[in-house]
């Protein structure tokens, strides 16, 4: 139980992802992702997490 | 300040009389996480270079999955270290400012729902609850005859249609239990896969009983399996204030 994320291939960090991406506040930036972004951004990145055992801290950005 | 050379990218929202030291907390790309303060509430920033996160580059930027895989574990990250000295309330991944004068004046217009929900949430964690059916247990027995054969097949079939009714139930139960001692709880419904996904708004002080009611559904070994993951930042408790188009 800890509240640090890191990107592994596990199902349930997958879910949790999910639901992160799915809340938080929405507000109008002056940059702002559609919900079609954002939902496509989901499907990425679950699409990423499921698929690799593991990503490499740090190789992302 | 942000120079026109920077956008303000924003991880959360805090009350601006939180003493809150940002220093040490890294966010997006590496950059470092600093409070801006408005009137009554404050925002938890980054200031990221524009030309890499220009509402023209970013979009394009985010079909990259593994950057912004990097760029989301660092939001929520950000954010949790954030939680970790009192409450905020989270913001949608990628929530970008062409400056911090700008950020603050999107507080200014939200300020009395962003401060409601910042007192509902506040002393509190959200916890996630999933619940999955265990592998089933027995093994094929050897049959020694082809309607012993078929016997035992319609025997798993009903212990597996029973034992589902069970688990469903258990789970049902577990969600209200640990409902009963939240300050509000959301299950979601739409996964088949799952006997429970739930999303749980606790108190600091009631999150030894709802750590407790976990224990005792593990220890009961009922058939479900329970992933747990808190306490969280308030992510799925947060207003509604606007879709985004």
């Amino acid at each position: 139980m800890t509240a640090t994320l890191e990107p592994r291939g596990d199902n349930t960090l997958v879910d949790l992802l999910d639901r992160l991406l799915a809340g938080g506040v929405v507000v109008a930036g002056d940059v702002t992702l559609s919900v079609a972004d954002i939902d496509l951004v989901r499907v990425r990145l679950l699409a990423l997490l499921t698929s690799v055992s593991t990503v490499t801290p740090g190789s992302a950005v | 300040m942000t120079s026109p050379a920077h956008v303000c990218w924003a991880y959360c929202v805090l009350p601006a009389d939180r003493d809150t030291d940002a220093r040490g907390v890294e966010g997006v790309i590496g950059a470092p996480v600093r409070v801006v303060p408005g009137r009554g509430l404050s925002l938890a920033v980054s200031d990221l270079p524009a030309e890499e996160f220009r509402d023209d580059v970013l979009s394009d930027r985010l079909a990259d999955e593994r950057w912004t895989a990097g760029l989301a574990m660092a939001h929520f990250n950000a954010i949790e270290a954030i939680f970790r000295t009192g409450p905020v309330l989270p913001l949608r991944l990628a929530t970008v400012f062409t400056s911090a004068e700008r950020a603050i004046a999107m507080l200014a217009t939200h300020h009395d729902r962003l401060s409601e929900a910042l007192v509902r949430v506040t002393g509190s964690a959200q916890w996630t609850v999933r619940a999955t059916a265990s592998a089933p247990r027995g093994t094929d027995a050897e049959a020694s005859s082809g309607t012993d054969y078929l016997r035992a097949v319609a025997a798993r079939r009903d212990d597996a249609v029973s034992r589902h009714a069970a688990d469903a139930a258990a789970a049902t139960e577990l969600h209200q239990t640990l409902a009963d001692l939240s300050v509000a709880a959301e299950r979601d419904t739409t996964s088949p896969s799952q006997l429970l996904s739930g999303v749980y708004l606790v108190r600091t002080e009631q999150s030894g009983r709802f750590q407790d009611v976990l224990s005792r559904a593990r220890e009961q070994a009922d058939g479900l399996t329970l992933d747990v993951r808190g306490p969280l930042a308030p992510y799925s408790f947060v207003p509604r204030l606007e879709e985004a188009a």
